[in-house]
């Protein structure tokens, strides 16, 4: 795509897409290293993954800033209008993740180094759901509709997953068990996981949005999206 | 002609009337105005390239490019202004409601007065505020004072002066302001009653609160007329039309509803001009 007349208005662009990718990088590493803290019992990772979150808050506040003030100074349309409306939403999507994040290393916190509840592995779902969040940060940097697609497609399994892991947890505590807390600590993250999962599908549908100026939101998810008549851009 | 919305224009206007959150079921637009394969030249220049697009009553089309794109080329076809350009050449066809306005026993005067317009620069007549308005009228056969005095209310609160000017009837209109004197251009074009209103850039050179004032008299009068407006000014494009068409190199790239044109245009060419790609 060839740039704007305007450089000022392209190193603006430039720069709020260099944000939100860290933004997304530091997200990513945040939620990694919230599930290894709570599987792992380690309480001093947990710690510093807790304080990090206000560098997520910080990056949610300069991009919406950033966006605002493109939206005042440029009045962008077509394309630069889509892309600063959906990163404004995906800031929102991101600045969850990491709260999400944080939630993961609190219960991690509340069950201490006590014995797990082995009963439910959480390790799947946690891989997964950081897939997803990846993957749809990839399409948006790629902008690519069908790996995006594939994100909306994949968050079924990670809802699976997690519908497997309450029945599990609820066959332990109703057998009873003496690690009830524990087991009602990764559901609760279980939780958290399967929330990740939503936040990346808004993520993909929004990119889905920025490519193709269509929305697939509050719809099932397509498998593909066809070309839009004589639409060549 | 009436295009039910199950043609390719009746859909169009339904698309716009949608953006609009006008209730789109069961909807039918007239076309204005039809651009029927319509090449123009200026002497060997030539400025239009096979044009065809389709004007619907009563909403309003804004004409977007760079300079020299065609744009106030085809406006003035509208109402024969270019015949008074030396050495020029149509082809093609421009219909109004079914009739083509070039043909032989077509009366330019009187396609002038169903066809108004208003240009960039105010240019009211070196006499009285109620003299600009009254002239139209006087001259296609209105000459009762109360009848004259009547249009002229008329059309000063229709666009939106008269509170502004009822009481200096009799000034220079002169001595209104740049704003003031635009909206006295556009009350002597709606004075004799016209069908369609062209505005060729009638804000460019007017400050943002009076540049307000034209957009809003815009959106009011598409109620009432078919207006076509040529501007330079994107957000203004945005800000007042229904539909959008954008021209580049004398070539009509891409018509559309406004809202899908500045949101989700379907041409490159179209998305790289309206983005500031262009250069």
């Amino acid at each position: 795509m060839s740039e704007h007349t305007d450089k000022r208005y392209e190193e603006d662009l430039s720069r709020l897409r260099r944000s939100l990718v860290e933004m997304g990088g530091l997200v990513e590493r945040q939620i990694g290293d919230a599930v290894r803290s709570f599987l792992g019992g380690d309480r001093p990772l947990g710690e510093t993954t807790i304080v990090r979150d206000h560098e997520v808050n910080h990056y949610d506040v300069d991009v919406d800033d950033q966006c605002l003030r493109l939206l005042a100074l440029h009045q962008p349309a077509a394309r630069d209008l889509r892309f600063i409306t959906t990163v404004l939403k995906i800031t929102t999507d991101l600045e969850r993740i990491g709260d999400l994040a944080v939630n993961v290393c609190e219960r991690g916190l509340e069950i201490g180094g006590s014995e797990r509840a082995p009963a439910l592995d959480l390790l799947p779902l946690a891989d997964l759901a950081r897939r997803l969040l990846r993957e749809s940060l990839d399409a948006f940097v790629h902008e690519d509709v069908n790996l995006a697609l594939k994100v909306c497609q994949d968050d079924d399994e990670v809802d699976a997953m997690h519908r497997r892991m309450v029945e599990d947890a609820l066959a332990g505590l109703r057998g009873g068990t003496e690690a009830a807390v524990e087991m009602v600590a990764h559901l609760f993250v279980s939780k958290y996981l399967e929330r990740i999962g939503d936040h990346a599908t808004n993520i993909a549908e929004m990119v889905v949005f920025l490519v193709k100026g269509r929305s697939i939101r509050h719809v099932a998810p397509p498998t593909s999206i066809g070309t839009d008549g004589d639409r060549d851009v | 002609m009436r295009l039910a919305a199950s043609t390719e224009l009746g859909a169009l206007g339904v698309r716009a009337a949608q953006g609009l959150g006008v209730p789109a079921q069961g909807i039918e637009f007239r076309t204005k105005i039809s651009v029927r394969g319509v090449n123009f030249f200026y002497g060997e220049k030539q400025a239009l390239f096979d044009v065809s697009v389709e004007i619907p009553e009563r909403q309003a089309m804004a004409f977007i490019g760079p300079s020299g794109c065609g744009k106030s080329t085809l406006l003035r076809l509208f109402n024969r202004m270019n015949d008074l350009v030396p050495g020029t050449r149509l082809g093609g066809q421009v219909l109004l409601e079914g009739e083509d306005i070039y043909a032989p026993e077509v009366d330019e005067v009187e396609l002038r007065r169903r066809v108004g317009m208003v240009f960039q620069k105010s240019n009211p007549f070196p006499k009285s505020i109620y003299e600009n308005v009254a002239y139209g009228p006087r001259i296609h056969g209105v000459t009762k004072r109360g009848e004259l005095d009547q249009r002229v209310e008329e059309t000063l609160r229709q666009a939106a002066l008269w509170d502004e000017v009822r009481d200096r009837l009799r000034d220079s209109a002169l001595s209104l302001s740049g704003g003031q004197q635009q909206r006295l251009c556009i009350a002597r074009a709606l004075a004799v009653q016209p069908d369609v209103l062209l505005m060729d850039e009638p804000a460019s050179a007017l400050d943002p609160l009076a540049t307000a004032k034209i957009e809003e008299l815009v959106h009011e009068l598409k109620a009432q007329y078919t207006i076509v407006i040529v501007t330079h000014n994107m957000q203004q494009a945005a800000r007042v039309s229904d539909l959008t068409a954008y021209f580049y190199l004398g070539r009509l790239v891409e018509v559309g509803p406004t809202g899908q044109i500045f949101t989700t245009p379907r041409k490159q060419e179209t998305e790289d001009y309206i983005t500031g790609r262009f250069g």
